[in-house]
């Protein structure tokens, strides 16, 4: 009898533990697991810096251009992806849960890709310079000048993704096509940036 | 209207496309070089003009708890009093443990409280369309009504924007024009008093101060006061070609596994790019 006591009780122990268990499952980045969301924010830049090194320069620049990267702030992307939830009608989470705190890590490497991606423009010697400006919104539509193209990324609660946009005076606004046949940091960065010379050189 | 952007060059000028696409092309060319537009489409912002809220929420349920807790009792009294009654050990704290227990076990069965709350905002659109947008929050919290909002999430935004009228523009845009680096409010020190009798056309905001020569002017004198690129952006785009303009000869060109294009040779091999036979 002490031995079935002694069961129920290690029983309630364990199924409290199982609650607790949930509260911190780590941080991912591209699949893999980290322990701290500095470790994984960490990992992140390292697979930006690698795809920013890939990016090959011209000698000198080759358009006379300029290039304006519009980038979402972190707080526009968690707006975004509270949006989303909200509209399916489901909780959104407390913030210090797993997957608030996951939300919100990736709400911040999201805006540093894409601030890595104008470095790649920029290490690609394209243009004459490459400017970003960070907007709190997720829905923009800067215009282009003839001096200037505009790269910028569209989401609403509708979207599943982010789209990237080229805008050009001359060609108007095209979508630039993200290769998604790869989860190579390295080899997606490139097919990008082929894109946008396509488009920039067109 | 003016919302800020964190770049260090460029300030961002929020204006609805309505009363964008009511500017001449040159005009929009001239205000483009000036600021960094963000043109807003009339379905994306609008004015709320009443809003409904209907509590869809549904209660907690304790059923699997409640149900746990009768089990783990009766297991636990079946076991106190079986066999022969020399064996019987029955004892009350082990009979409330086996009910939490169960309890336990069973609240995995339960059903938190699941807040719902589905608000219904009538709005008037920045085309002028009256539509009802609905959307589904955890609290009864909603946006007052005659709040200025932008759509797809319906988020408070600039006043401005949803009243503003191509005068209301093209006043503030002068204004904007001539203090490029100063304060974008109309009231800033810094910037020159509007004439009440100028023509509100946007050819007022073209030029740089320095470069003025009739501050009156108007849209039957096109070039007068704008840079060379805004007045004929046709010309400025034949000159922003590729700077080996020289190369007048166009190839195939593609790079990587993207649609290959039109593009001077030159630059298509300094950008990397294979030229295609």
């Amino acid at each position: 009898m002490t031995f079935a006591r002694s069961s129920l009780l290690a029983g309630m122990f364990a199924s409290a533990l199982v609650g607790c268990a949930t509260t911190n499952q780590g941080f991912r980045v591209a699949d893999q697991t980290y322990s701290s969301r500095e470790q994984a924010a960490v990992a992140a830049r390292q697979r930006n810096l690698r795809a920013e090194e890939s990016i090959k320069a011209a000698g000198a620049p080759i358009l006379s251009r300029k290039m304006l990267v519009v980038v979402p702030t972190p707080a526009a992307f968690s707006g975004w992806f509270e949006a989303k939830v909200v509209k399916q009608g489901k909780r959104y989470a407390q913030v210090g849960t797993s997957a608030r705190s996951q939300d919100d890590l990736n709400a911040q490497l999201l805006t540093e890709n894409l601030k890595s991606v104008a470095a790649s423009i920029r290490r690609a010697n394209l243009y004459q310079s490459v400017e970003v400006t960070e907007v709190d919104t997720t829905a923009t539509n800067v215009q282009p000048t003839v001096d200037k193209d505009v790269l910028s990324f569209y989401a609403t609660s509708d979207s599943t993704g982010l789209t990237p946009y080229f805008h050009s005076a001359k060609y108007g606004k095209q979508v630039v096509p993200s290769d998604v046949s790869t989860s190579d940091p390295v080899m997606r960065r490139q097919s990008f940036i082929n894109e946008i010379k396509a488009k920039a050189l067109q | 209207m003016l919302s800020a952007a964190s770049s260090a060059s460029a300030q961002l000028l929020t204006v609805p496309q309505p009363i964008w696409e009511s500017l001449p092309a040159n005009e929009r060319a001239a205000l483009s070089q000036r600021a960094t537009v963000n043109v807003l489409p009339s379905e994306a912002f609008g004015t709320i003009l009443d809003a409904q809220v209907l509590n869809e929420s549904s209660a907690a349920t304790t059923a699997g708890s409640e149900l746990g807790a009768q089990i783990g009792r009766a297991a636990y009294v079946d076991n106190a009093f079986r066999g022969s009654p020399r064996n019987w050990n029955y004892s009350a704290t082990g009979n409330l443990s086996a009910q939490i227990a169960g309890a336990l076990i069973g609240s995995m069965m339960d059903k938190p409280a699941q807040p719902r709350f589905r608000t219904r905002y009538t709005v008037r659109k920045g085309d002028g369309n009256v539509e009802y947008i609905e959307e589904i929050r955890v609290d009864p919290l909603r946006h007052p009504v005659g709040l200025c909002v932008t759509l797809s999430p319906i988020r408070p935004t600039n006043t401005e924007i949803c009243q503003l009228t191509r005068e209301q523009l093209l006043t503030k845009l002068a204004v904007f024009a001539r203090t490029p680096d100063a304060s974008p409010t109309p009231t800033s020190s810094a910037a020159p008093a509007i004439p009440q009798n100028v023509p509100f056309e946007i050819v007022n905001l073209g030029p740089p101060p320095q470069e003025v020569k009739a501050p009156a002017a108007t849209l039957a004198k096109p070039a007068q006061g704008r840079t060379a690129a805004a007045a004929a952006p046709e010309v400025a785009h034949a000159a922003q070609q590729s700077v080996p303009s020289a190369d007048a000869n166009l190839v195939r060109c593609r790079f990587g596994m993207a649609a290959p294009v039109n593009a001077p040779k030159a630059s298509c091999d300094a950008a990397g790019g294979i030229v295609l036979p």
